[in-house]
């Protein structure tokens, strides 16, 4: 069984691609909320840290919007999902979710960055004061939708998954978390890596605050994956099936145990203690860190969508 | 500062309250949606394995009468064995086309609702002007009986040829071109139907009951040859 | 006539003959196969009993007797001669075992699954024809080869 090429394959790497993006959107998101409520404040968006989450966010989500259109056989119909919806769908729910997303998501990188911006105008045109003045009167409403539709969209992701009777390995309610917590991972690595190239300093309070959280992030997602896998074996039949040909000897199984394991969870991890034992935190160490987290979700996603697809029900 | 954590926190819990209530009610939508007690018109359709010779003339009047491209079928008929040794040896066939489930994977998943049950009839179609092609619908299939079809590159399957021989109050194509009588279709609701009498007289069963799909395509199992546990 | 004229038409004929004679022998060879040579049966079989089919390559060194065994009384008296046809003395199981002498009958189904389920209940010369320089059914189309199962197992 060529692990690219099988019977049951449905959704290629374009989907898994999309989630990635989707997942880094919503955690990158998340992240600069935080870092402007809990850090930083009013000037968030002096740190290059934030910058880099908030240019991440928007783009990361049409990048994976263009991705999907793109792999649909009809690409120029797909005004049609916009227009037309179920709901007892969970793509049409995904695709409502992440229109709203993006409301909430401008309305709240303007409410950011409106001193900027309103410098630049040098209020030329009055409209843009009028429509800052109603975003800031909302903020704490926009700010709270923001990180709701947030964690609905990186759950979105594997809902949409595991709504996939045919596949035993998908058909799992762990799922929706997995992706979700995963998301928020690489959101926070995406912010990471993205704030290092905006020259942001690897020692700066937003670095260690990210990194306090990634820990309990990280061994939260271990526990998930160790609760998934179990879960699928001791419901025995075909889910026992899927688990064991996805864990096992094989490509795919190197792509878990080596890429992410080893290199996208218990790498990180254990450069995240070190650096917070040791308060060492180089610009190499973060980006390392950062990179290897990215990989480990990206690698994951391929991984749950190919070997999902593999065992039918 | 304190006013707006704690407006940030009722909006924060209005949104999830909001999600939680809509989601319901899209439950509570969708389950009064079916009920089928108004429905008087439920096609099913029997594939008796003990009769089916796998000489697949089935196949060709599908493909003539849908005008279905080379290389897809909207029908296959699966072949196991030879069983047994020569020269008494055997085949077994299996019938795999669309269900025309009850509970239908397909309708649920299709992000603008070019799937469909038509709940004159029972019988799942597609809107190929509907479909984009995202192919969800294509996954969530149990049966693995959709495909994309080549000319109108929307989602395709067995629809009882509802739009050519059912039009005009034929019977599927297959089902007339059948040899050996192997096929028997017919109204689940009509109590005198052929297919009711059938499937009350007969042992018969239907494939992947547990995922709850309720399928509507019922077979008479015919001797296997193999023990398989 | 002149010497000239003398050579050219012993020439002419010289070559001719040189030429046209293996030719006709190598035409006749393509008519003349070994296995209708069989005075035997042929002598009455002129018409029904030529065989041109791949079975009457030379190199198998094939008799009619190989398949139709050994005339013995025949016709006068009884022979233990098999007929491959539906309205033939010997049963289906019969004719088949001839054939199944030289073709393998696992081979035989990895050509067409069908020829397993019917070995012993449907004689071979239902769908083949031997004598024929091809046999219809060898090369024949996907929907003509579906309209056979057709023609016997139609339950109308």
């Amino acid at each position: 069984m060529n692990p690219f090429h099988f019977d049951s394959l449905v959704w290629h790497w374009p989907i898994a691609i999309y989630l990635f993006l989707a997942g880094i959107s919503a955690g990158a998101i998340c992240f600069a909320v935080l870092l402007k409520h809990f850090k930083l404040g009013k000037n968030a968006y002096k740190s290059s840290f934030v910058q880099a989450a908030c240019l991440l966010a928007p783009l990361a989500v049409f990048a994976g919007l263009g991705i999907l259109v793109l792999d649909l056989t009809k690409p120029f119909d797909f005004w049609k999902i916009l227009v037309f919806y179920n709901p007892t769908s969970i793509m049409s729910v995904g695709v409502a979710v992440l229109m709203i997303y993006q409301v909430a998501l401008f309305s709240w990188l303007a409410c950011l960055f409106k001193e900027p911006i309103s410098n630049w105008c040098d209020h030329r045109w009055p409209l843009i004061d009028r429509i800052f003045n109603l975003l800031d009167k909302h903020e704490p409403t926009i700010t709270g939708s923001l990180v709701m539709l947030a964690l609905s969209l990186g759950a979105y992701t594997g809902f949409l998954l595991s709504a996939l009777t045919t596949f035993p390995m998908l058909n799992n309610p762990v799922l929706p978390m997995l992706f979700l917590v995963s998301g928020i991972s690489s959101g926070a690595a995406g912010t990471l890596l993205g704030g290092l190239l905006l020259k942001g300093n690897p020692d700066s309070k937003e670095v260690h605050f990210i990194h306090h959280i990634e820990i309990p992030i990280i061994l939260f997602e271990l526990v998930l994956l160790f609760t998934f896998f179990i879960g699928l074996i001791i419901s025995g039949g075909q889910s026992q099936v899927a688990a064991f040909t996805a864990l096992g000897e094989g490509f795919w199984g190197w792509i878990f145990w080596a890429g992410i394991i080893v290199i996208g969870l218990t790498l990180p991890l254990a450069f995240n203690l070190f650096m917070t034992a040791s308060s060492k935190r180089k610009l190499s160490y973060v980006a390392i860190t950062a990179s290897c987290s990215l990989l480990g979700v990206l690698l994951l996603r391929n991984f749950i969508l190919y070997t999902g697809q593999m065992t039918v029900a | 500062m304190e006013n707006k954590r704690r407006l940030f926190l009722k909006c924060a819990c209005a949104t999830a309250v909001g999600a939680v209530g809509s989601t319901k009610l899209i439950a509570a939508q969708s389950g009064t949606k079916t009920d089928d007690t108004e429905v008087e018109v439920n096609y099913a359709l029997i594939h008796d394995e003990t009769k089916c010779i796998g000489c697949e003339v089935c196949v060709d009047a599908c493909r003539e009468t849908n005008n279905v491209p080379e290389g897809v079928s909207r029908l296959e008929i699966v072949k196991t064995g030879p069983f047994g040794e020569y020269p008494n040896q055997y085949f077994s066939f299996s019938r795999k086309s669309c269900q025309q489930c009850d509970e239908t994977p397909c309708v649920n998943v299709c992000p603008t609702g070019a799937a469909y049950k038509d709940p004159k009839t029972g019988i799942v179609s597609v809107d190929s002007w509907k479909c984009v092609g995202c192919m969800y619908c294509i996954a969530a299939c149990p049966y693995q009986i959709r495909f994309i079809n080549p000319v109108t590159k929307a989602a395709d399957k067995c629809d009882f040829c509802k739009e050519t021989r059912l039009k005009e109050r034929k019977s599927p194509a297959c089902v007339d071109a059948c040899p050996t009588k192997a096929l028997v279709f017919g109204n689940l609701k009509d109590p005198d139907s052929e297919i009711v009498k059938v499937l009350k007289t007969t042992p018969n069963y239907r494939s992947k009951t547990d995922l709850g799909t309720r399928p509507k395509l019922f077979r008479i199992a015919a001797k296997n040859g193999e023990i398989k546990l | 006539m002149s010497s000239f004229k003398k050579v050219f038409t012993l020439s002419i004929l010289t070559l001719t003959t040189f030429i046209s004679t293996p030719l006709s022998i190598s035409y006749a060879n393509t008519l003349e196969l070994t296995i209708n040579t069989n005075k035997q049966c042929i002598m009455c079989h002129k018409k029904n009993g030529k065989m041109f089919g791949i079975h009457s390559n030379n190199s198998l060194e094939l008799r009619c007797q190989n398949c139709h065994r050994e005339k013995e009384g025949h016709p006068r008296k009884k022979s233990s001669l098999i007929k491959f046809s539906d309205h033939s003395l010997n049963t289906a199981e019969e004719q088949t075992a001839v054939c199944t002498t030289c073709h393998n009958s696992d081979d035989l189904t990895e050509v067409d699954w069908t020829h397993a389920v019917h070995s012993n209940k449907v004689n071979c010369a239902k769908c083949h024809q031997l004598h024929t320089e091809t046999d219809p059914v060898i090369a024949i189309s996907t929907g003509e080869r579906r309209q056979l199962c057709v023609n016997c197992h139609e339950s109308r």
